[in-house]
């Protein structure tokens, strides 16, 4: 988070804050929801919610608590666990749609974050609100890991809407978009830490690898067998 | 210290408009800008704001409908003012008429403008509707998107009267929802049906009601309209070239049913820039005020031509038929409508002008408002 000083000569020094909000933007079934707690796993991030928690934490006027474990709370070994589906799991968590809630939230904590979400072309192109810096990132599939996002696709009822592949094309051009090649990360572990680092240095954002790496078998182990 | 906790899709100038005045105020401030869309986070902003600066600077775009439990956005507000009276408050608002609900001391108001001030710099690109088809066998035209009251009731009314058979009619239909009886719908609004006047046209009413539920209106219109252009949720602009401008080139009259009607505080939105833009001759259904409103602005309202009276009327119920059976030869005459459109083209270009430039109108009417705002807070300083 920064703040922008206008210097006016005559009139008030007005600080802008300025949150930078990080937005990955996924087809179905790219991996989209581990890329973003991956990323957002960095302390300088806004924490991926439940919606419930969200609204608890805003209802009680209270902050993130300073202790969050995002790791713990990002396991997707418990989705199974706790969520009917995938599909489930993704609709009980605050996205880019609650993007006021979460800024609500991170007025309450201090400023202290930046965001990130991660969202289909649909999402992107019919509700994103371009506030005050935003960096724009899209997964990038090779022939590699083509057949098992259409394995994961069918498996895991995920659907494509129409027009979807051609407006993310378009979304890609129109914003600029940086890659984030998916098979690199899922590769080789070596691969992965190349391409994580490589991420979060243009992200500009804390690299965690420990825990990026944790968090890389944990979701193998329910997604990439 | 400024900071944007959210803003509609379609906010090209409002917020703009909003740093920039923010920065003509006293050193030490907090300032917010919002949408009021969802209203519970700005319900719980305000539960949750902590106020820290003598002076404190609140946007809110759009309308200040939405409540949770018992609380009302203009009632928190007030709530929040009322708690901090060594705090001097300034609120933007899209709303007119807002101070008649909130007049504490401490909270100064700016009305920067309506909902028709978004999309600056695709409705300045819109052409007017000019070339009009003669040979339409309709007068005016009625849009009725979202299911509010007061555009039930009208639709009911029309319908009740007949005067369905010379107009063009959208309606937002779902019939799903409204499971009421007629009676049971007109009670459960809050208007005063218990004059003894409103006997008869309350039947009328119900009968409308009855055939509203009943009939195919023109068109039954879908939300989703605004996915299918690509451009992002609200595109007005792209909304009135696509779908609208075939539909008001068959009419020459267009009854308004803006998104406010009933509260003292309204709010200005697309319906009534767009009926400018569609040259029609306007019967605003809007709030109780809103002609005088366009009047100020510089617009021509035709009112050689349009019996504007029911903008004084408070009781909405009274307004709706007021305005319509008082324009009954406007909304039912068809050779007669055409004649008078083709006498007024050229007020109809001026007035395309002055709503193409609105922005400016209430750029300035806002700036004036702040340099008095700064000026009472100075003089607030000296006397303390």
């Amino acid at each position: 988070m920064d703040t922008i000083t206008t210097d006016q000569s005559k009139e008030s020094v007005a600080e802008v804050t300025v949150l930078k909000t990080i937005l990955i933007m996924y087809m179905p079934g790219y991996a989209g929801n581990f890329l973003l707690r991956l990323f957002g796993l960095s302390n300088s991030l806004m924490p991926h919610l439940e919606k419930q928690i969200l609204k608890n934490l805003l209802d009680s006027n209270m902050p993130v608590p300073e202790d969050f474990d995002k790791l713990s709370k990002y396991k997707f070994s418990l989705v199974p666990k706790i969520y009917k589906n995938w599909q489930d799991f993704h609709r009980a968590h605050a996205d880019m749609l609650d993007y006021s809630d979460y800024r609500l939230l991170n007025l309450m904590s201090g400023l202290r974050y930046n965001l990130i979400f991660s969202a289909h072309p649909y999402e992107i192109n019919s509700s994103f609100v371009d506030i005050d810096t935003t960096e724009f990132y899209y997964v990038e599939l090779d022939s590699t890991l083509e057949q098992w996002v259409n394995q994961q696709q069918k498996k895991l009822n995920f659907t494509q809407r129409p027009m979807e592949e051609k407006l993310f094309d378009l979304l890609k051009n129109k914003y600029h978009m940086s890659p984030i090649y998916l098979s690199a990360l899922l590769i080789s572990e070596q691969n992965f830490v190349n391409e994580y680092h490589r991420v979060c240095k243009l992200m500009n954002i804390e690299p965690c690898v420990e825990q990026a790496l944790m968090l890389l078998n944990d979701w193998k182990s329910v997604r990439y067998q | 210290m400024i900071y944007t906790l959210s803003k509609p899709c379609n906010d090209d100038h409002t917020h703009k408009m909003f740093l920039q005045w923010v920065k003509k105020m006293p050193n030490e401030h907090q300032a917010f800008y919002m949408w009021s869309n969802p209203p519970w986070t700005v319900l719980t902003f305000f539960d949750n704001v902590k106020i820290d600066k003598p002076l404190v600077i609140i946007g809110i775009k759009d309308l200040l409908d939405g409540r949770r439990d018992s609380w009302t956005i203009p009632g928190k507000i007030s709530h929040t003012v009322k708690k901090h009276p060594n705090t001097q408050f300034i609120l933007f608002t899209s709303l007119e008429n807002l101070h008649l609900e909130l007049s504490e001391s401490n909270l100064h108001i700016i009305s920067w403008g309506g909902d028709l001030v978004n999309q600056k710099s695709a409705y300045r690109k819109i052409l007017p509707v000019l070339d009009k088809n003669f040979n339409s066998d309709r007068t005016f035209i009625s849009l009725n998107r979202n299911r509010r009251d007061h555009r039930i009731v009208t639709l009911s009314y029309l319908l009740s009267q007949g005067y369905d058979r010379f107009g063009y009619i959208t309606y937002l239909s779902n019939k799903l929802d409204l499971k009421n009886e007629p009676s049971t719908f007109l009670d459960r609004i809050c208007w005063e049906f218990d004059l003894p006047r409103h006997g008869v046209v309350k039947s009328k009413m119900i009968n409308g009601y009855n055939l509203l539920m009943s009939l195919n209106v023109d068109d039954q219109d879908e939300f989703e309209i605004y996915n299918h252009y690509g451009l992002g949720a609200n595109d007005n602009a792209t909304n009135f070239d696509l779908q609208l401008r075939s539909k008001y080139q068959n009419s020459f009259v267009e009854i308004v049913s803006e998104s406010s009607f009933c509260a003292s505080r309204f709010n200005v939105t697309e319906k009534t820039a767009n009926s400018f833009f569609a040259c029609n001759f306007p019967i605003f259904l809007g709030g109780s005020g809103l002609v005088q409103h366009l009047r100020d602005i510089g617009l021509d309202l035709f009112d050689d031509l349009i019996d504007h009276s029911y903008d004084k009327i408070s009781n909405p119920f009274d307004r709706i038929v007021t305005a319509l059976d008082n324009n009954q030869r406007l909304l039912t005459d068809t050779t007669y409508v055409k004649q008078i459109w083709t006498q007024c083209q050229s007020r109809f270009e001026s007035n395309y002008e002055k709503i193409r430039t609105v922005y400016d109108w209430y750029d300035a009417r806002a700036e004036r408002q702040i340099n008095e705002v700064i000026q009472k807070l100075a003089n607030f300083q000296t006397n303390i």
